[in-house]
């Protein structure tokens, strides 16, 4: 019985593929009579963990509201420059300034980033097709991981890029040196600063499992902690600021720090993060 | 070959909502997978493609679980859900995306978003798109990768009488080439067009399972002759079961018995057929009722 065969022989991956050409030419289900395929080994091997993070990148910003995230929040380095530059100093410019205006806006929505990148197929529902194309879900949340990060240091490096070019042509509108400074410990402490921010969403996100309350807590919990646990533990507070962490970590700068800030990172990103994994592993998607 | 064995699920310490099922379906047919609304297909299909776990059983297909399958979408297709998409999405990323998971080209999901209709709307972002293109679109994803399976959950949802008719020869172009097609539905006459096998669930069971025309046949042979009393007396000497049913009487016989017997007896058949849609609707809907009371006893 050749019908029965086409599927069964499919069993044992390396069958199928010895017998690839001759099936999808003679008897594709889908393609009846027609080629149009290119499948050839693609088809019997898992895509790869690179493949993976780079369609979760691209999830990221090819709907709507993705993309108005990430134009938006690129606009706001473009402002915070912007201002800067019909509003010039008179004096040598300062780098740390400049970057300082780019960033301000721009490192309140970062850890958006990583929330939407672990909630929003859940919210969309388009888990369901994710899992079901990528069966390994624990491959699916580690690149989603890496996708927000991805996301971060490039939107990182792009508003440095503004900042820089804001930085020289100021310069030369008003004729005023530039001050570097330690422009390496800047762009390393805000690179290191950012990633810390953005998987503060994502553990917040992975935890929380949906948009709106993950947006929420990611606005409201840190602080509260800072506002309530300050007037209460005072200077013991610090041990769960993850703010205070994220500002050590920018200065690069963590003497003194190093067990309050590892608390506040177990608290607020691995333990949040690892429960969340464990969830989204097993929730029952419907 | 998919195989289904011994599915169990319940959701907290809820009942089952799926009690102890398993069936086969088999390379070259369409089997059509029916029940009432909450009977339990959706369940059974998100265990059989590893979106739910199961508390017992398992379900493979050719011997292989779901989720060990390399590259799933490149041996069985699946449409779940045509609401769950993204609404902010473009039609044509929508597939490029999965294309781009399956290691399909993107000349691929174009033609394959030629091949369900959409073309023209592809452009267009799926929160304009109607129930019956988000079925269109949910069928360009699981016919992406083609496959040598089709899971399909009510993909009629939503289609227009033209949309439907299309969708009943694609699957059933699909199946005489060999393919495997499960498809779920809720409605008899859908599936009755273009099954030639059914599963039938009731409350989380199965209540019937086999080909079509056997579960037509099971459902008698309906006759009408100018003489029905006669006819009667006749069947009945031949130790056949009848049924008066208005003028009519329904056998539990093929079409060729009865016929023999009305001609040995001489009597005049103005109507001879094996079960039709209201025997099956019958079927359909004794099974589910059965099972429904026998939920609430």
């Amino acid at each position: 019985m050749s019908t029965t065969t086409a599927l069964t022989s499919s069993g044992a991956p390396g069958d199928r593929h010895s017998s690839a050409t001759g099936h999808h030419q003679g008897r594709s289900p889908s393609h009846a009579g027609g080629s149009g395929s290119d499948s050839t080994a693609t088809g019997l091997h898992r895509p790869s963990w690179a493949r993976l993070v780079t369609i979760e990148v691209r999830k990221s910003v090819d709907t709507r509201a993705g993309w108005a995230l990430l134009a938006g929040t690129f606009a706001l380095a473009l402002i915070g420059v912007g201002w800067k530059l019909t509003h010039l100093p008179g004096q040598p410019a300062s780098y740390e300034d400049w970057l300082g205006s780019a960033s301000t806006g721009v490192v309140l929505l970062i850890p958006v980033f990583g929330v939407m990148a672990m909630t929003s197929e859940w919210s969309q529902r388009t888990v369901l097709t994710t899992f079901t194309l990528s069966p390994r879900r624990g491959r699916v949340f580690s690149a989603k991981l890496a996708a927000a990060v991805v996301l971060e240091l490039g939107l990182t490096l792009g508003l440095m890029g503004v900042a820089t070019v804001g930085v020289l042509l100021g310069s030369s509108i008003d004729g005023h040196g530039i001050h570097w400074g330690h422009s390496g410990t800047l762009i390393g402490g805000l690179l290191a600063a950012s990633t810390v921010n953005v998987l503060l969403g994502v553990a917040i996100g992975a935890l929380a499992g949906s948009t709106p309350i993950a947006i929420t807590a990611l606005f409201v919990a840190p602080s509260a902690w800072q506002i309530i646990a300050g007037h209460v533990l005072h200077d013991q507070a610090k041990w769960l600021d993850i703010y205070k962490t994220i500002g050590h970590v920018s200065e690069i700068d963590l003497r003194g720090h190093i067990a309050s800030d590892l608390t506040a990172v177990i608290a607020w990103i691995v333990l949040p993060t690892a429960l969340g994994a464990r969830r989204a592993l097993r929730r029952d998607v419907s | 070959m998919m195989r289904i064995e011994h599915l169990t699920k319940s959701f907290g310490r809820g009942p089952a909502v799926v009690n102890d099922v398993s069936f086969t379906v088999r390379p070259g047919t369409v089997t059509g997978f029916l029940g009432p609304n909450g009977a339990g297909k959706s369940t059974t299909l998100r265990m059989l493609t590893g979106l739910t776990r199961p508390n017992a059983g398992r379900a493979t297909i050719d011997g292989i679980r779901y989720s060990d399958l390399p590259n799933p979408g490149r041996v069985v297709g699946v449409m779940l859900d045509a609401a769950a998409q993204h609404a902010g999405r473009t039609g044509r990323e929508t597939v490029r995306l999965a294309a781009s998971l399956l290691g399909v080209s993107e000349q691929q999901a174009d033609a394959t978003i030629e091949r369900v209709g959409l073309s023209a709307a592809a452009g267009r972002r799926v929160g304009g798109y109607s129930l019956g293109m988000r079925q269109r679109l949910g069928l360009a994803v699981a016919l992406l990768g083609d496959p040598l399976a089709l899971i399909l959950d009510e993909p009629a949802n939503g289609l227009d009488p033209e949309g439907i008719r299309w969708m009943r020869e694609l699957l059933r172009g699909f199946a005489d080439a060999g393919g495997t097609v499960l498809l779920s539905s809720h409605l008899l006459h859908e599936v009755e067009a273009t099954a030639d096998h059914l599963v039938v669930i009731g409350s989380g069971r199965i209540v019937a399972d086999g080909a079509m025309a056997e579960l037509l046949a099971s459902s008698g042979v309906l006759v009408r002759g100018l003489d029905t009393p006669a006819l009667h007396t006749a069947l009945t000497r031949a130790g056949l079961t009848v049924t008066p049913s208005s003028d009519a009487l329904r056998v539990d016989a093929t079409t060729e018995t009865v016929g023999r017997i009305a001609l040995a007896a001489g009597q005049v058949l103005t109507e001879l057929r094996s079960g039709d849609t209201s025997g099956l609707e019958d079927l359909f809907f004794s099974l589910t009722a059965t099972t429904d009371t026998e939920a609430a006893a």
